[in-house]
């Protein structure tokens, strides 16, 4: 019984499931529109060209309400002369009752110092045993736009060809549209972003990241609609980070992820 | 190091001169953005004169900068403690300061805050009272004296009822307040308030001895070991707020550093609010770098005495309006007999500050709670015990401050926080609370979105941006949970309240700002049912203000504000207001006065929209705008010379479509309501 009241949750609470992010965003309030590096994988795209040697990174993050409920995530980007490569592999369920598998493939490039474009293409599977196997293919696109005192204006669309997952799931993939910025102040890193959700509310996101001292920061950040909290903390060491984070939500509790990266 | 000095002092002269012109007006601003920011969390008729009355103490009086150990800064109220510790830490090392504009070289400052602290610093000796001989007390004090009375034109419903069986008011519609005070320099301060409020009784009734509320006290400050001494009636902070803590405090707002509170230690009450006080006496003693602080205090509070069945005299609740009108109010009047004394030690040495309280409150009657469930772990009892210990301690550009209180025999609280600046531009205030059930306390008034510091747990998070003089914004976040139930909310219930605001300033011409506050909570359903389900309530607030200067005399201020209120089950209700002020106030010339007119439409109560408004000195109104209508009032000054100032003012409310204002006793007959007030202060 326990088990088919979570996987209704799991169908029906989409934009908690859908809307991965690495742990560095989402402690900076899951935002990530603006920002750069290999956690872009799950965010804008374009991002990636922020990324400067090979990395390859896993996250782990439990969600609300049960330790059950889990993402896998595996990460790999490469910068090359032609452009950042990244390849992205998440697996978003309960084990032996609800999988939800995502593969994308991303390629951003840089054009001059101040613009960036980036897309991603993914496969997604669902997946309930004995019940149903439906999969499905979508498309992201982003933009960055650097200034030249550092500041990022993006813009991202997620699932442009709207794509669904056909009519046997009432799931459906996430399409939205959101910009955002982002700005360095000395150890202080501000962003923001404001995401339209096809046929829902608009969202605001909020985050802030510290540098406390080599090797700490801290991050903290708010989401508006539904207004949740957002903390966490990192550790760069060398050529390996170390990053958690954390989502409380006031009824559901805690959604905790950690990440760790490491760049040949 | 010495040359650099007074180059910076030369650099500056003009810019004193310049700013010397413009303190009364960027202190007039101070004091209305405080009163605004204090008011967002109290009543009505609330009285905010304790800190006006001291920041205008200190305009007259500055602070000397080379002399105050950093109280007298935190009693200004907006100096964060931060800043204070660089200030000290500044002076110690690089020995006294030449002139208040060498503050702009300390890190931290922002040319906000300068403006604002400017007309209160000064830097030079002023003599200590030990000095003074019994005569010169006399003759070089200063003496203030202050006389106001109002009245509201029209004739309430409790004036014309004249049946002795039912309740009505006892005195008349005229409101009397006399002030004195004698200060004689910085260290001696005698204070007396008297009050009447409208409908009260006046040298008859129960206020056989003249007026209804009288307090008054001498404080003695600064006298070698002995730091502060007052007999008579005061207020003790200490800490957060969570054991100890009378008279004014900031709560949230759009002010993110007043997370911190900072405690003034023992003060004379010079309010004439007729709640949240002590009376007694108390002093402050130093011993080197501690400073124990003993107190009593024995007062008289209101209460509905009832007996049980072993004769014991119980009360259900403690009056906290301090009305004595109608033949109930009279009869409560001074019936319960509360006795408090304790003692606080506290040990200051450079940044760090840490302290100990310990108190006991006893009452005459037993305090016995109405039987509901909400009321499941509220105090029992006549006799309470409370201790806590706190800390504050600034590092490196962080500030740590943090209390844990105890009520013996009954529950916890505790509330931590940290306000760095991440950047010269950029802080961030953090603060935590957990305030248990069963958490007693007659004298907290910690952080709380709650009725107190009582059944409550949240998480506030705070920014603030300040790219340079002409940009302000701030954001706030408030998560909050209520672990039991609360008045009109059955069930265990949370919220969350967020708040930002942008400011643009144009350097002594104009500023305008706009916020955004969106507030979510539970509270039960209004639809009758078997039992309350508890639904979410939310209120947004959008306001646009704007003030700017028209040339040296004129200046003018609006305001558009809209208010969504949004409960399920109910009809969304949308409301706003909009005002127009002008300010006339010429440099030389003894007329000086303000004006508005607002207009503003409400579906009802729960769309009500507060405003600040200009009042007389020391008197501040904070009046709701609900329902549809006009309301405008006119203030007026009249100096008679550097020692005698006259107010007047003329305040009304017009409603559309209604036929009577106010309900009750208060129910006026109509649709008008109009407020006189005249003052008359004289120094000499």
């Amino acid at each position: 019984m326990i088990g088919r009241c979570l996987l209704l949750l799991l169908i029906s609470y989409e934009s908690l499931a859908q809307t991965y992010v690495g742990p560095t965003y989402q402690a900076m309030g899951s935002t990530g529109i603006a920002l750069k590096g290999i956690y872009s994988l799950t965010a804008n795209p374009a991002g990636l060209v922020g990324m400067e040697r090979p990395t390859a990174g896993v996250s782990y993050q439990q969600h609300f309400m049960s330790a059950d409920i889990t993402t896998q995530v595996a990460l790999l980007g490469v910068p090359t002369r032609l452009g950042a490569f990244g390849v992205a592999v998440s697996r978003y369920g309960m084990n032996k009752a609800y999988e939800d598998t995502k593969a994308g493939f991303s390629f951003a490039k840089q054009f001059g110092s101040e613009l960036a474009f980036g897309m991603s293409v993914n496969y997604h599977q669902f997946y309930i045993p004995a019940y149903l196997r439906v999969s499905s293919l979508s498309v992201d696109i982003g933009v960055q736009y650097r200034t030249a005192q550092g500041a990022i204006f993006g813009l991202q669309c997620t699932n442009v060809g709207r794509t669904d997952l056909g009519s046997d799931i009432s799931g459906n993939l996430p399409v939205f549209v959101g910009v955002g910025a982002s700005y360095p102040l000395a150890a202080v890193l501000v962003t923001a972003d404001v995401q339209y959700r096809w046929q829902q509310a608009i969202g605001g996101h909020f985050g802030v990241e510290y540098n406390l001292m080599e090797p700490l920061y801290l991050r903290g950040g708010i989401s508006v609609n539904p207004m949740l909290q957002h903390a966490g903390f990192g550790i760069r060491l060398r050529s390996f980070s170390f990053d958690t984070a954390a989502t409380f939500h006031p009824r559901l509790g805690m959604s905790p992820q950690i990440g760790i990266c490491y760049a040949f | 190091m010495h040359f650099n000095r007074y180059i910076l002092l030369f650099l500056f002269l003009d810019l004193w001169a310049a700013c010397s012109l413009y303190a009364q007006t960027e202190a007039d601003l101070l004091v209305e953005r405080l009163m605004e920011q204090l008011a967002e969390e109290l009543t009505e008729d609330f009285d905010f004169s304790e800190l006006a009355e001291r920041l205008e103490f200190y305009r007259q009086h500055p602070i000397d900068l080379n002399r105050t150990d950093g109280s007298e800064l935190r009693e200004l109220g907006f100096v964060p403690q931060l800043f204070i510790d660089r200030l000290l830490e500044h002076r110690s090392r690089s020995g006294k300061f030449v002139a208040p504009y060498e503050l702009q070289t300390l890190e931290g400052l922002d040319t906000g805050l300068l403006r604002f602290l400017l007309p209160y610093v000064t830097v030079g000796a002023s003599p200590s009272l030990s000095d003074v001989r019994a005569g010169q007390l006399l003759t070089e004090g200063t003496h203030d004296l202050m006389v106001r009375y109002g009245r509201t034109l029209q004739r309430r419903e409790g004036y014309k009822i004249t049946d002795p069986a039912r309740s009505r008011y006892l005195g008349s519609a005229d409101q009397v307040f006399t002030r004195y005070r004698f200060h004689f320099g910085h260290d001696l301060q005698v204070s007396l308030n008297a009050k009447k409020d409208a409908g009260e009784a006046f040298f008859t009734g129960a206020q056989r001895g003249g007026f209804d509320f009288y307090s008054g006290s001498v404080y003695v400050k600064n006298q070698r070991w002995l730091k502060g001494l007052v007999v008579g009636d005061y207020t003790l902070q200490f800490g957060q707020g969570l054991a100890l803590w009378t008279g004014l405090g900031f709560g949230k707002g759009s002010m993110v550093q007043s997370v911190s509170k900072q405690a003034t230690g023992l003060q004379p009450y010079t309010s004439s609010n007729e709640v949240l006080f002590l009376r007694g006496t108390a002093a402050t003693l130093a011993f080197g770098h501690l400073l124990f602080t003993p107190f009593v205090s024995r007062r008289w509070l209101d209460g509905s005495i009832d007996y049980d069945e072993e004769g014991q005299r119980i009360v259900g609740v403690i009056g906290q309006t301090g009305l004595h009108r109608t033949p109930t109010e009279v009869a409560n009047r001074g019936s319960v007999l509360q006795w408090t004394y304790g003692a606080n030690a506290q040990y200051e040495y450079r940044r760090l500050r840490i302290g100990a309280t310990a108190y006991r409150m006893r009452l005459d009657a037993t305090i016995q709670p109405q039987g509901l469930l909400r009321n499941q772990y509220a105090f029992h009892g006549n006799n309470l015990w409370n201790a806590s210990v706190y800390y504050n301690y600034s590092w490196r550009g962080i500030y740590l401050f943090g209390e844990a209180a105890h009520s013996l025999g009954s529950g916890t609280a505790f509330a931590n926080g940290l306000i760095a600046s991440l950047h010269p531009h950029l802080s961030l205030a953090l603060h935590y609370r957990n305030y248990g059930r069963d958490y007693y306390s007659f004298f907290s008034q910690g952080i709380a979105e709650g009725s107190g510091v009582v059944n409550e747990r949240g998480f506030y998070s705070g920014l603030v941006y300040h790219p340079g003089r002409s940009v302000e914004w701030v954001l706030y976040t408030d998560f909050f949970r209520f672990p039991w139930l609360r008045y009109r909310v059955d069930a265990p219930s949370q919220g969350a309240d967020l708040l930002t605001q942008f400011t643009y300033t144009w350097y002594k011409k104009a500023n305008v700002s706009i916020r955004y506050r969106h507030r979510q909570r539970g509270e039960n359903a209004s639809a009758e049912g078997p039992h309350h389900v508890v639904v979410d309530v939310f209120r947004q607030q959008l306001r646009v203000n704007g003030q700017y200067k028209l040339g040296d005399v004129w200046s003018m201020r609006n305001r558009v504000e809209l208010t969504r209120y949004r409960k399920e089950g109910d009809a969304t209700e949308i409301g706003w207001m909009v005002y127009q002020d002008i300010i006339f106030k010429p440099m030389n010339g003894n007329l000086s006065g303000n004006a508005r007119i607002a207009l503003f439409s409400t579906p009802g109560y729960n769309s009500r929209i507060y405003a600040f408004e200009n009042d007389v000195l020391y008197a501040y109104s904070f009046p709701l705008y609900h329902n549809d209508g006009v309301r405008a009032y006119v203030n007026l000054r009249y100096r008679f010379g550097r020692k005698m100032d006259v107010w007047l003012r003329y305040a009304t409310f017009i409603y559309r479509g209604v036929e009577e204002v106010g309900s009750g006793l208060d129910a006026i007959e109509g649709n008008q309501r109009s407020d006189v007030r005249v003052q008359w202060r004289w120094q000499f």
